[in-house]
């Protein structure tokens, strides 16, 4: 794939072609993956059968089941699936992610404490750019909105340019390492 | 005040509720459909999975004589060989396979759009303030992770520059993430006081 | 009392936030909407767009994420529908085509005719490597659409190939693969103007895409759909939530500014400790 990029030999830029649409094959096999993990895992609690953990667990595999048994067979546009779906994933995962903003509030209240400049620096951007993205923020002053997207515009850029160039960098550096074989965490082993 | 009629929005409700119960106290209600929509979310991967298979995989190699197609799907099978213990080894075969084609991709798109792009996009004229500040806080913030000095005297000055662009960019961050977090509650609410209750003031 | 504060029953927190969220929307104060300029170059660069260019709109998004896309997914629909251009959507998350079914359901493209004037291709995998495989090669990567009908021969993808051949992708993005993913494997090597629909956590990450011209527009979570909403002339979720965004912030804010006051006037109180963290 890398040498794709640098030669234009067609048996190349086929072969690169030809490795990339098996990686995606292989990707939909990695896909049932975690649903193995977690039959097995709650195939485990059933057997264990501990106070009501049997009943979620149960509940969980009907689940699972049902959605891969109806999407298998009658396709995820069918009636019934795009029901179940819009019925009980999409409130269920919403609501976990939305839950987040009474937590952010909560650890808001307790940990964030100015003690010295740079935590400063951090509460005033991050007070300009709540008040510069709503309307209450206008209201209020007009310096809200024009501040904080200087704030978004140049300093946030500036460092998130740096992050990324920084990340980007570093990045290369890893590959290369897997691609050297010196970095081998991601089979499961050590490192060295 | 109309509330909706629907099963579909009765259940995406009560299940809203159920999960936002939770914050009072852990309880039976949120715990199954909690469960509940885990197993969805399995299901539903397992049946866009076998979609893919089906189409990009069997179907090619049985109806259009592609049989090449057999390495994938045999590396894709070899995965599943980590569950069993004696040849667990072998499903490194098919993740090496899939690292390097990451890799490589990474590697050939992360230089131009990552690097060069942002590099060239940096080198702009100092002859405003704005200007001044993105390219020394580029600066700084790069300089800041280079251990090869120590950050102190004349040579820290460009890297705690740095630091602050850094603060302000983590203030940044929090402030879009209370951003994002309350827009993502304010679309649960939507559904609960407008689909399901129908009292949204607009 | 101070004690009591710094005490206080976390749940306390939760309701003033969740009130804070419910009575506006309730009872809406109608604060004015603005339009970012991010937004508002979005919305310029689709309305100079001819009619039936096929522009390509991939759900990149989990239901989690959704909930704050959707009205800003819908709102560029609405605006593509209105523009007669043709959608050509897809995924890349596994459920990213079925939340595209509900946005499509939701927009003008509802009155419109399927395989003419928009398709859903459905879901490939694979993240960032399926982009750069479909990229090249749109059709072989979905010979199946989302609802199990052959894509070959079908009307709205007349004359596309691989994405050279459309005029604007939109990623409606809540994680990985991306904005990021999209500008690596096809926005810059394949120089197709990009743009996208994003949750605000990923807003301050998307300045330097946008600063140097490798994006050009967004639609940042339900502030820009506000926004898009008021430049199409079509008033929905967007604009209803923002009140609630307004006064959320101001209660969050209020939190930060209480606990440090606290921790503040408690560290000063005579007979208490000093010290604890840098200065």
């Amino acid at each position: 794939m890398i040498l794709g990029f640098f030669f234009t030999y067609k048996p190349l830029a086929q072969a690169s072609q030809t490795v990339q649409n098996w990686g995606v094959l292989v990707s939909a096999f990695a896909l049932g993956m975690a649903s193995v993990n977690l039959i097995r895992v709650h195939l485990r609690r059933i057997s264990k059968g501990q106070e009501l953990d049997w009943l979620y667990s149960g509940a969980l595999l009907v689940a699972l089941a049902g959605m891969a048994a109806l999407g298998i067979a009658k396709g995820p546009s069918n009636k019934t699936y795009t029901f179940w779906f819009d019925a009980l994933f999409t409130p269920g995962q919403a609501t976990v992610y939305a839950m987040t903003g009474f937590y952010i509030a909560s650890a808001a209240f307790r940990a964030f404490r100015i003690r010295n400049i740079e935590s400063a620096i951090l509460l005033i951007s991050a007070a300009f750019v709540m008040l510069g993205n709503v309307s209450v923020g206008e209201a209020l002053w007009k310096g809200f909105p024009t501040y904080g997207k200087w704030l978004m515009d140049v300093p946030n850029l500036a460092g998130q340019r740096g992050m990324m160039i920084g990340a980007g960098i570093g990045g290369i550096a890893g590959g290369l390492r897997v691609l050297l074989g010196i970095e081998k965490s991601y089979l499961g082993g050590s490192g060295s | 005040m109309k509330i909706s009629t629907s099963v579909g929005v009765w259940i995406a409700s009560l299940a809203t509720l159920a999960i936002m119960s939770f914050v009072y106290k852990d309880n039976p209600f949120y715990r199954l459909v909690e469960n509940l929509y885990v197993g969805v979310s399995a299901g539903h991967a397992i049946a866009l999975g076998w979609g893919n298979i089906r189409d990009l995989g069997y179907t090619p190699m049985v109806k259009k004589g592609q049989w090449s197609l057999l390495i994938p799907i045999a590396l894709g099978i070899l995965l599943y060989t980590r569950y069993y213990k004696p040849v667990a080894w072998v499903s490194r075969i098919p993740i090496a396979f899939m690292m390097g084609i990451g890799t490589g991709l990474a590697i050939s798109g992360t230089v131009g759009s990552q690097i060069v792009n942002q590099v060239k996009a940096n080198f702009i004229a100092l002859n405003t303030f704005s200007n001044f500040v993105i390219v020394l806080g580029t600066f700084g913030v790069l300089s800041y992770f280079f251990f090869l000095l120590e950050h102190k005297g004349p040579v820290g000055v460009v890297p705690r520059f740095g630091r602050y662009v850094m603060m302000v960019a983590f203030g940044a961050a929090f402030g879009s993430t209370v951003m994002g977090r309350m827009s993502l509650f304010i679309g649960r609410l939507q559904v609960i006081l407008g689909d399901w209750l129908g009292v949204l003031g607009r | 009392m101070l004690q009591k504060l710094e005490k206080m029953d976390r749940r306390i927190i939760y309701l003033v936030v969740f009130l804070s969220l419910a009575i506006p929307l309730i009872w809406p104060i109608g604060l004015p909407i603005s339009v970012g300029p991010e937004t508002a170059s979005l919305y310029k660069f689709i309305d100079s767009l001819p009619a039936r260019t096929p522009v390509v709109i991939s759900f990149d998004t989990s239901p989690g994420g959704y909930g704050e896309l959707s009205s800003g997914a819908i709102a560029l629909l609405n605006h593509l529908a209105k523009k007669d251009l043709r959608c050509i959507g897809m995924g890349f998350f596994d459920t990213g085509p079925s939340l595209m079914q509900s946005a499509l359901a939701n927009s003008l493209y509802k009155g419109k005719t399927y395989g003419t004037d928009y398709v859903n291709l459905g879901y490939v995998s694979g993240g960032e490597n399926a982009i750069s495989a479909v990229a090249k090669d749109i059709i072989a990567k979905f010979p199946k659409d989302f609802t199990g009908k052959s894509t070959s021969g079908i009307p709205v993808m007349q004359g596309i190939t691989t994405m050279k051949d459309v005029s604007l992708i939109v990623t409606v993005s809540s994680g990985t693969p991306g904005v990021a993913e999209w500008i690596r494997q096809v926005g810059d090597p394949m120089k197709v103007p990009m743009a996208t629909v994003l949750v605000a956590v990923n807003i301050p990450n998307m300045t330097p895409y946008l600063n140097a011209k490798q994006l050009y527009g967004m639609i940042p979570s339900m502030k820009g759909a506000a926004g898009y909403e008021a430049l199409i002339g079509m008033k929905a979720l967007g604009t209803s939530g923002m009140d609630a965004q307004s006064i959320s912030h101001l209660a969050i804010l209020f939190f930060v500014i209480l606990g440090n006051v606290i921790s503040y006037a408690s560290r000063n109180k005579p007979g208490s400790a000093k010290g604890g963290g840098r200065q």
